[in-house]
């Protein structure tokens, strides 16, 4: 077990592989923050976020035996997450659409798929206007972008654990941070200039 | 320190991993070029920005958890019951099978009788009645006889 190991982590894991699973709501409350922040980067949908966080609590649970004390506790849960958000990706490639369907002149139904940008009413209440421009853009980034950003900058991953996470070198880590951050920076002043993020209020 | 070195330091710098003196010259530099300042400080707020960025979970996401995991465990103690029922089933099975094999009875006897004790069973659930007023008689015959 490596010394960086949190006790009260250590403990709950413990009395997990002991067959006490209500503890399992302390593990939930501390990382539910940042398990839902990463699925709603992945979804861009309230509801879908909802669903893959409690997808990537249930994986954690399952698979909580397995966990050696090799990595940090948080690590680990931050690289189930990960994957489970890439997988679900994988699977529901389709856009956030809601199908309508018109007649045509010959008589024939046309389906059609129209993209629904408005958030709900719900993200409405959770997310402010800055902070949803933000997510957007977040969101728009490639994983391999989108997945350090996260890492670094919302849950405050030092570069080894990201590395260890993603299973990338440190160096490689890095360099995506570079080139992410530089997206973001380009993408902010697009969004600045169209008269979006308010960042130059701070600026002044 | 040149405008390359300065720009490619940047993100260190606002990771808080250069050297003082390292920090110092590149101050010291963006005090003087313009180009460069522009860009640390666009880099800057891009930084603040992201290091503020926040998203709060909704508020009954671990009820909602916890009740997933209840049923998991409850599906999983049935299962575990029905795999212990069927395990018994498979043993006692195999008494009855070996207990079989080392008697001196012939299997075949063994069988016949477990075929017409089925047979008999059979019946009753096919034809109650008839069972019903033969089981009447035998009583009527015992009643009579010790009369």
């Amino acid at each position: 077990m490596g010394w960086w190991f949190n006790l009260n982590e250590e403990r709950l894991v413990c009395e997990l592989k002991a067959g006490n699973y209500s503890v399992f709501r302390e593990i939930v409350e501390l990382f539910k923050n940042r398990v839902f922040g990463m699925a709603y980067k992945f979804t861009n949908n309230y509801d879908e976020a909802q669903d893959l966080s409690q997808e990537i609590f249930l994986k954690i649970y399952k698979e909580i035996g397995g966990f050696r004390f090799e990595s940090k506790f948080s690590t680990w849960v931050y690289r189930i997450s990960i994957n489970t958000c890439i997988d679900w990706k994988r699977k529901n490639t389709k856009v956030k659409t809601f199908s309508t369907s018109i007649v045509n002149d010959d008589d024939k139904a046309i389906e059609l798929d129209i993209r629904d940008d408005n958030p709900l009413p719900d993200e409405t209440c959770i997310i402010s206007e800055n902070q949803r421009e933000v997510h957007e853009l977040v969101y728009g980034l490639p994983d391999k972008y989108k997945t350090v950003i996260i890492m670094y900058h919302f849950n405050n991953m030092s570069y080894q654990d990201i590395s260890a996470a993603i299973n990338v070198p440190e160096r490689t880590v890095e360099t995506r941070l570079y080139r992410a951050r530089r997206l973001m920076k380009d993408e902010l002043i697009k969004l600045n200039e169209r008269g979006g993020y308010k960042w130059n209020a701070k600026k002044s | 320190m040149e405008c390359k070195e300065v720009l490619s330091k940047v993100d260190k710098y606002y990771e808080k991993r250069l050297s003082d003196i390292e920090k110092h010259s590149i101050e010291k530099h963006l005090d003087k070029c313009n180009t460069c300042k522009i860009e640390y400080e666009n880099l800057g707020f891009a930084f603040s920005i992201l290091d503020s960025h926040f998203i709060c979970s909704p508020d009954d996401l671990a009820d909602k958890v916890m009740i997933k995991i209840s049923n998991l465990e409850s599906s999983k103690k049935r299962s575990t019951k029905l795999l212990k029922n069927l395990g018994a089933s498979f043993v006692a099975a195999g008494i009855l099978i070996s207990l079989l094999n080392f008697s001196n009875y012939d299997y075949k006897i063994i069988a016949r009788g477990f075929y017409r004790g089925a047979f008999e069973i059979n019946q009753v659930v096919t034809n109650p009645k008839t069972i019903i007023s033969e089981g009447l008689k035998y009583v009527k015959n015992f009643y009579s006889f010790n009369k």
